[in-house]
């Protein structure tokens, strides 16, 4: 059984999040994601959880990172502004290896920009907002099912790498309203905080991985008392200048993403098999892709979509693949070609990925792609 | 037990130099969390970036070194999730009310019971000797070689202005009273502030000719007095120590609880938000 | 499939409207629909437009280029979104404050709306309700009394949307408007909703 719900996208990320067991929300209002806050402010107090609107958005994920060091799951939801004041306590769960869960809620940018409007422009910021050498998690979605369930798959990413994961989508998402069906609680998997097994007084080596490499955690106010901290640090959380201690814990947090890019590659194809053409897209950029597959499969011709749900790290050997078996590739998205450069990147024939973008705060439309399609094939367009 | 129990000696010895007045403050720190006999494990010192964040890795308890000004926004998301902790948090005087102002004064306003200790040292230390906005005017640092034209805060004002229900000051000359601010801050219950002076003889000293550290400590008795004491009546011009405003008012996780609570009697259960699924 | 647009300015409630009517469908029909909304940053008083697309499938893109049904509770509304509606589509609006153009290659259903001050939304909604088939009115009455209670007077608004259409002779377009996938066929007129009872 589940229930179907006609809900804002927000609000199905709100609804995954409370799936997922969410124990400690942090925010501070913003366009498009403040309908986020909203709904788990009415949620989370009857549940005896926390709700706390911090003084900016830079507040808001320090307390997340509090919360979570106590052994709570924890999410904070922001737009690009937020997003970009975020990035040094980003920077510094990345680092201390907390697990938490981020939601940017992507408007026009840069700046204020356009705050009610669509853009897929944080695709790189996402990846790269930090300073320093790291790895992360980016997950996105096209519809509110997609939505919910990445919600609760990106806590679960969170407590299983032990490591921050963003959930990045759009302003159409977000305020578009569409059924819902939720699960119920017991149809759902879900990956609970691993603790340590370490008996009190017996050393706790919180930065020690096992051999899956895994780290299992201690919550702040239990028996094991270690330090956290964003320097560099031994396995025991100490400040370490050591050479080896340096370079094991960057390619340690690096490797534990990098080296999963297969297993955390989320994609969905739609009529790939025999398709010519292929779009690649994400976010509301995918429902127009498939909307341009569907109409133009009525009409006989070979095109299939691979729908990213993944951005990092970014799923290279399925796009690859995909590619391929394919004449030529159009990335269908809301910007200047962030993941054209990523498609580009690992594309056997690069010159055969074409751009099909948009970026003036409406959302791409089935037409946007057509035209594009049309100079691919020496048609031309009518000015 | 001793205060050296309650350190980590794997972290020593520590960075600070000869004669700071740091260790003297995590001193009676570590005294006064002895006498209220609260257990290492139900503590949780959070600090930001700075000489006097280094000391959250020195004590043996639930330790967070965090980000340069955003040690009270972390440890109001540790306490608002486990509200039985005792959340200690030293900060520097630029990491608390330069970088940290914001979160210093929404902290303050909630009321939500924490300990935050301003280690004011008017000057960043470790970054080599920049002027503070606690250092006031006419102060010479690395940036401030014309002497600085920047008016100070008042951390005592800025704190009850704010919402603080407990601010107190003193200085690392007057031990005792420090160890006794400590306390009663402990104690309270709300969001208390006690700003301790401490000496930088390495900076601060060496650009203001101020001396050496018993130099430095006895400008600290010279020109502070107790609040209340004749001789600040008679000497205005002197810094007032004392306890500044100790009140009962509504805590934060409290009335989060309350809220809770109410929450809970108020929601309908039945409320619908969608309807049972056709399929599936 | 079925593309219907409504527009106003902010405060009119047409983009509740346009929730209500897509809620109808997939809640109580088990349809698809999406209902997507473009908004300034007025909170009042700023051009508003709320798409709603019903279909057997899943709908994809969720913006509307060709309307089946436009409804306008402001002039500014009309104005801006008038080059919508498609050829043979339907236009329905206030009839006192809106001036529909004869340019409008479109049934014009002008109708008595705004009289119900904060209910012109749902009057609106009747009268879609009275031209179309796209959803039945039990299902957006059963909308209608989960958001606003049984004794709403926003029932007493959707009805008389609806008897306005009614008691003016307009009859549904032949052109089915049920959204429902190669109906070519002309749809029943919906029940009277007063008929179908308040009992739900």
């Amino acid at each position: 059984m589940s229930t179907v719900r006609f809900v804002q996208g927000n609000e199905a990320c709100a609804l995954g999040a409370l799936a997922a067991g969410l124990d400690f929300f942090a925010g501070y209002p913003i366009t498009p994601s403040s309908e986020i806050a909203e709904r788990l402010s009415g949620e989370l107090p009857p549940r005896g959880h926390t709700f706390i609107q911090m003084e900016d958005e830079i507040a808001s994920l320090c307390a997340v990172i509090g919360a979570s060091l106590t052994g709570k799951k924890a999410m904070t939801a922001t737009s690009g502004p937020g997003f970009s004041l975020m990035q040094e306590a980003l920077g510094y769960a990345v680092m201390t290896e907390i697990p938490l869960v981020i939601v940017n809620v992507m408007r026009g940018g840069p700046s204020t920009g356009l705050p009610t409007q669509v853009s897929q422009g944080d695709v790189n910021q996402a990846r790269w907002g930090i300073h320093g050498d790291h790895a992360i998690i980016t997950l996105t979605a096209g519809s509110h099912q997609a939505l919910f369930d990445n919600t609760v798959r990106a806590f679960n990413l969170a407590e299983t790498f032990r490591t921050p994961v963003i959930l990045l989508y759009d302003e159409l998402i977000a305020h578009m309203r569409e059924g819902l069906h939720v699960p119920e609680e017991d149809q759902m998997d879900l990956v609970e905080r691993l603790h340590t097994s370490v008996p009190r007084d017996v050393d706790y080596r919180p930065y020690l991985p096992r051999e899956d490499g895994r780290l299992p955690m201690s919550d702040f106010g239990g028996v094991h008392r270690y330090n956290v901290t964003g320097l560099y640090h031994d396995m025991w959380g100490f400040p370490s200048t050591k050479p080896e201690v340096v370079r094991g814990l960057l390619s340690h947090i690096v490797e534990k993403i990098e080296s999963r890019e297969e297993e955390l590659s989320f994609v969905n194809e739609y009529h790939t098999e025999d398709a010519e053409t292929l779009l690649i897209s994400y976010g509301s950029a995918a429902r127009t892709a498939r909307q341009t597959v569907r109409d133009a499969r009525e009409k006989g011709v070979r095109m299939g979509l691979l729908e990213l749900e993944t951005l990092w790290p970014f799923p290279g050997r399925r796009v690859s693949e995909a590619l391929r078996k394919v004449g030529e590739a159009v990335v269908v998205e809301m910007n200047l070609g962030q993941v054209f450069e990523q498609v580009r990147r690992v594309a056997p024939k690069p010159e055969r990925v074409f751009l099909a973008n948009r970026i003036d705060g409406q959302l791409i439309a089935p037409s946007d792609i057509r035209r594009v399609l049309r100079i691919i094939e020496g048609k031309g367009v009518w000015a | 037990m001793k205060p050296q129990e309650y350190i980590r000696k794997r972290f020593f010895p520590h960075l600070w130099c000869a004669g700071c007045g740091h260790g003297t403050v995590l001193n009676a720190l570590l005294r006064s969390v002895d006498e209220l006999e609260i257990s290492k494990e139900d503590i949780v010192m959070v600090s930001g970036i700075g000489c006097s964040a280094r000391m959250a890795g020195y004590a043996d308890f639930h330790t967070m070194h965090t980000l340069h000004g955003r040690a009270l926004a972390f440890a109001t998301g540790v306490k608002m999730s486990r509200p039985e902790l005792q959340l200690l948090v030293p900060m520097g005087d630029g990491d608390a009310l330069a970088i940290g102002g914001n979160h210093f004064l929404h902290a303050a306003r909630r009321n939500i019971d924490m300990t935050a200790i301003i280690l004011n040292n008017r000057i960043y230390g470790m970054t080599g000797g920049q002027f503070s906005p606690l250092s006031g005017a006419g102060i010479s640092a690395t940036t401030a070689p014309w002497t600085s034209i920047d008016p100070a805060f008042d951390a005592m004002k800025l704190a009850q202005a704010a919402g603080a229900s407990f601010a107190a000051r003193t200085t690392t000359f007057h031990v005792h009273e420090l160890q006794k601010y400590f306390t009663r801050a402990i104690q309270h219950k709300g969001f208390s502030v006690v700003e301790v002076f401490s000496q930088c003889p390495t900076y601060f000293g060496r650009k203001n000719k101020a001396g050496e550290a018993p130099e430095m400590l006895q400008t600290f008795k010279d020109s502070t007095a107790k609040l209340g004491s004749k001789q600040l009546e008679e000497n205005p011009q002197l810094i007032p120590r004392g306890i500044f405003v100790e009140q009962e008012k509504r805590e934060y996780g409290e009335a989060y609880a309350q809220l809770c609570e109410q929450a809970r009697e108020q929601r309908s259960p039945k409320r619908r938000y969608g309807k049972e699924a056709p399929r599936c | 499939m079925l593309n219907i647009v409504f527009t106003g300015v902010g405060g009119q409630g047409v983009i509740t409207a346009g929730i209500i009517l897509a809620e109808a469908a997939v809640l109580e029909e088990g349809r698809h629909a999406t209902q997507s909304q473009s908004y300034g940053a007025e909170a009042r008083g700023g051009l508003t437009r709320t798409d709603v697309i019903i279909s057997d499938r899943e709908v994809l893109y969720p913006k509307i280029a060709q309307a089946h049904v436009l409804g306008a509770l402001h002039q500014r509304g009309y104005t801006a979104h008038a080059n919508i509606i498609r050829p043979g589509g339907m236009f329905i609006y206030d009839e006192e404050t809106v001036k529909a153009s004869a340019k409008t290659d479109a049934r014009r259903i002008p109708i008595p709306l705004l009289i119900h001050g904060k209910g012109a939304n749902m009057a609106l909604l009747g009268a879609v309700c009275a031209l179309t088939s796209a959803v039945k009115c039990q299902s957006i009455q059963e909308v209608i009394q989960r958001r606003y209670g049984a004794e709403s007077s926003n029932l007493n608004a959707f009805q008389d949307g609806w008897d306005a259409v009614v008691n003016r002779g307009y009859t549904p377009h032949p052109a089915a408007y049920s959204g429902h996938e190669g109906d070519g066929v002309p749809p029943t007129p919906s029940i009277n909703p007063s008929i179908s009872g308040t009992a739900l």
